[in-house]
């Protein structure tokens, strides 16, 4: 897998588990985990099989992103619309959590095909979620105008405490995404990846992909931005976004993409950081086997003893 | 540039060759001891000059030779941040397997990334071509692993920036 | 190839020595034993193994008259070991060391021995018969770092020594009661016990394997900087000689006549020297033919031409660095210990034995060499 995937492996296996065996009342209460600390927990109670109650914990947003009733701009807009009538959104979420959802699988179109689309958006939670204030913008892009009541600078939660921004304009939206890594060899292997991406976007077959630069240090875009989001160790990346990458069924990966960069390197840092352990530890093996070559061979070394005795060792004779 | 890491390392070879003349030497200073002189340096007349082998500013490797011991200590070339990084972890992967290493030294001499510590013991037990056959396939090595590895995560880097921008396309 | 025999007795041989008939021959293993084998019908079968001592044992001397043998090691101590019916009884020596002894040899009338140590002393031992043991006494501050080596003038008086200071000393080991005045040469003849008759200080690495010429005339050693010292007229006004060589340093060395001399060491492969009509010594040869193909190297080394063929070095793959090749020599690993064994009419070396690291005694014939006859 190279792309990360939107719809979460583990919601959609509980959901579909869930909807095959419907008549069957179970028990369910699970929690899941997954990157950038976005938390899950699904119930399901025996007396109601056909509700289920899905809550979503998100990171903690820092000071400089809009949040409202614990959600990001626009987000019940976006839950509205992406499963209509299957959901009802409980107030207040559930202790912990900054959303819960309640799904009736009952309202699930009969459909095959139509009710497995449903199950991936409904998985696809987070970009729904998450996505919403990006996909807002990049939707307004799509028609070549901006937002009304936006700010220059929109400043977007993607990790816990850490923010992205974007610069939304009519006829394109640049996105800035300041890179941290905690451990110094992320750092080092993210910083030559996230170069790797400008020259990767100068080469013919991607001419029509974002503009992509890299810079140690904050760009102009940025100007404004609260000093802790511009403390990086990896620097800034800034995608220039046009309207060609929004058009239609583009928007949903791009809004997917755009939202999860950071993770999306990252992922691949861990990656990469394996391999090499796993090289590392070949390569040490046969250095060791270089130093045992140095050893004589006990065996080998007494068969050529036999061989090489040349005469019968006589010394008895008259001395001096 | 492979001619010069070639000579780098042909004179490392040789100097190796003359400088591996070790003998067992008991300990002048300390009764019934016998440790390596080059690592204790109490009898300065048991220690050879060190010969210091450079290739360039960045890469160089040191001899210091006594009479029962000798130390090599090697300073890898770091060309940039990945190269040292990937330096720094490899060499700690090795150390990790001291233990099977006999030769490695468990700590680096001062200055140096890595350092091997070769006693008369090792000459018995090793034949001594063999030994610094060794030691001249672990700098060769150790130079292309680390060149091989900053490719390979360039590679992988262009390969994850094109299937990220290839989405937009 | 003038290797007759070669014998693997361990993985590692400290130093030899043969009984006086040659039948038997004792070396250290390179640990605290002492191996005796004897040569029965067509093999070796080991006879004794001598333990005593508690760490390496570094001399062993075999006297030819006495049968008795010296054997030394870094545990400080020495034993003199006397064949009692089919036992070894060791005697201890106590040698007043406090660091490890490092050489011994008897005198050439058996009635001393002499142990350089690491304590930079030498200890001139001689057997007392009132009290029925071996006496110890010390040639002490004369020496500025171990003594490596020792070596008994054909007087019974004189002893050379080398030290890791770099120098070759001569001293008196004069004793009342032991040596008489008569018997010793002009140079001795009135030197006291522990005088230094001459410093040679010729070599600015360290000084190991000295000897002197059957007639005590000639004295040689070697030095770590790959050089050969050759000394006449040892006295007030020495001749010396050094002749440096291409190769690995030595390590001792064997007079087989007046005028030649062979050498072992970290080269592996003993090494003639001869002295010309004008008494100019030079290297002559190797003794051991290397069974190496001729050198296809493509690039110069930073040593000498000689020096590339002898490590042959051969080419692999396009990047890599030529790798070492065994010497392909009888040795696979330094030679420490060479001694004579047997002689011709007129005192000449015709055989001799080295031993080494790679753990084989190998026994070498000079007869059919016929290069070397001038040098008789």
């Amino acid at each position: 897998m190279i792309l990360l995937q939107s719809p979460s492996r583990f919601l959609l296996q509980t959901l579909s588990n869930r909807v095959q065996n419907l008549e069957k009342g179970v028990e369910l209460d699970c929690n899941s985990v997954e990157f950038d600390d976005v938390r899950y927990h699904i119930q399901v109670s025996m007396r109601y099989p056909q509700f289920v109650l899905l809550s979503m914990s998100l990171p903690t947003p820092p000071p400089e992103t809009v949040f409202i009733g614990g959600l990001p701009y626009g987000a019940i807009d976006a839950i509205k619309a992406a499963y209509g009538v299957l959901v009802q959104i409980l107030d207040p979420p559930r202790d912990g959590f900054n959303l819960t959802m309640k799904f009736n699988l009952s309202k699930l179109p009969p459909d095959e095909e139509q009710r497995q689309a449903i199950l991936v958006k409904i998985a696809s939670v987070r970009e729904v979620v998450l996505g919403a204030p990006i996909r807002l913008i990049l939707k307004h892009l799509a028609s070549r105008t901006v937002a009304p009541n936006v700010d220059r600078l929109v400043a977007l939660v993607h990790r816990p405490m850490e923010s992205f921004f974007l610069v939304p304009q009519a006829e394109k939206v640049t996105v800035v995404l300041p890179m941290r890594f905690k451990d110094s060899i992320d750092t080092v292997l993210a910083t030559s990846f996230l170069q790797e991406f400008v020259a990767a976007r100068r080469t013919t077959g991607l001419n029509n992909a974002p503009p992509c630069s890299w810079s140690p240090s904050p760009p102009l875009e940025l100007k404004g931005a609260p000093a802790q989001a511009l403390s990086v160790n990896a620097g800034f990346v800034t995608f220039v976004i046009f309207p060609r990458h929004v058009e239609g069924k583009k928007l949903d990966r791009t809004v997917w993409s755009l939202s999860t960069f950071r993770a999306y390197v990252s992922y691949h840092v861990k990656c990469s950081e394996g391999f090499m352990h796993t090289r590392m530890r070949r390569r040490v093996e046969s250095l060791i086997l270089a130093l045992d070559r140095a050893k004589p061979d006990v065996e080998k070394s007494r068969k050529a003893a036999n061989s090489r005795s040349f005469k019968r060792l006589s010394l008895k004779g008259n001395p001096g | 540039m492979a001619n010069t890491l070639r000579s780098y390392l042909a004179c490392i070879r040789n100097t190796l060759e003359a400088a591996m003349c070790l003998q067992n030497f008991p300990c002048q200073e300390v009764e019934r001891h016998n440790k390596p002189e080059v690592e204790l340096k109490t009898s300065s007349e048991l220690l050879l000059n060190p010969v210091l082998i450079c290739r360039n500013e960045a890469e160089k490797c040191l001899i210091e030779t006594s009479i029962n011991s000798l130390r090599i200590s090697i300073k890898v070339k770091q060309a940039d941040e990945l190269e040292n990084i990937l330096t720094k972890k490899f060499l700690r992967f090795l150390s990790m397997r001291a233990e099977a290493f006999q030769v490695l030294r468990r700590k680096p001499v001062q200055g140096y990334d890595i350092s091997f510590l070769i006693t008369n013991y090792h000459c018995e037990d090793m034949q001594k071509h063999k030994l610094i056959d060794f030691i001249v396939q672990f700098m060769e090595d150790i130079d292309k692993e680390i060149s091989e590895l900053k490719m390979s995560v360039n590679t992988r880097g262009r390969l994850v920036a094109t299937e990220f921008l290839k989405q937009f396309v | 190839m003038t290797a007759v025999a070669v014998h693997q007795f361990a993985q590692c041989i400290t130093c030899h020595a043969w009984s006086p008939d040659h039948s038997m021959v004792a070396f250290c293993p390179n640990n605290n034993e002492i191996h005796i084998y004897r040569s029965s019908e067509d093999k070796w079968e080991r006879v004794h193994i001598l333990y005593k001592h508690d760490q390496i044992v570094s001399g062993i001397d075999w006297s030819a008259k006495s049968n008795k043998l010296v054997t030394v090691s870094h545990d400080r101590n020495s034993y003199v070991w006397s064949q009692e019916a089919s036992e070894w009884v060791p005697t201890l020596v106590i040698l007043r060391l406090n660091r490890a002894a490092l050489c011994v040899q008897w005198s050439p009338k058996e009635n001393k021995f002499a142990v350089g140590s690491g304590a930079k002393t030498v200890c001139i031992c001689y057997y007392e018969q009132e009290n029925n043991w071996w006496v110890s006494k010390l040639i002490r501050k004369k020496h500025d770092s171990s003594v490596t080596s020792v070596a008994w003038h054909p007087d019974n008086i004189l002893l050379a020594t080398t030290s890791t200071d770099g120098k070759c000393r001569v001293f008196s080991t004069f004793i009342k009661g032991v040596d008489t005045r008569d018997s010793g040469a002009s140079l001795a003849s009135d030197a006291k016990f522990g005088e230094q008759i001459i410093q040679l200080d010729l070599s600015f690495s360290w000084a190991f394997g000295v000897k002197w010429s059957p007639s005590g005339n000639t004295l040689a050693y070697v030095g770590h900087n790959s050089t050969i010292y050759f000394v006449d007229d040892v006295g007030p006004s020495p001749l010396a000689q050094n002749v440096a060589f291409q190769d690995l340093p030595l390590r001792d060395v064997l007079f087989v006549s007046e005028k030649m001399v062979i050498g072992v060491g970290f080269d592996c492969n003993p090494m003639l020297f001869g002295a010309d009509e004008r008494g100019i010594w030079g290297f002559v040869k190797f003794l051991d033919e290397r069974k190496i193909a001729p050198s296809t190297s493509k690039y110069g080394s930073q040593f000498s031409e000689a020096f590339g063929k002898l490590y042959g070095q051969k080419q692999v793959g396009n990047d890599a660095v030529e790798s070492s090749k065994p010497r392909g020599g009888v040795h696979e690993n330094c030679i420490n210990c060479i001694l004579p064994l047997e002689k011709t009419g007129d005192g000449r070396v015709k055989r001799f034995s080295t031993s080494g690291l790679d753990g084989k005694v190998v026994i070498w014939d000079l007869e059919d060499q016929e290069d070397i006859l001038s040098y008789s």
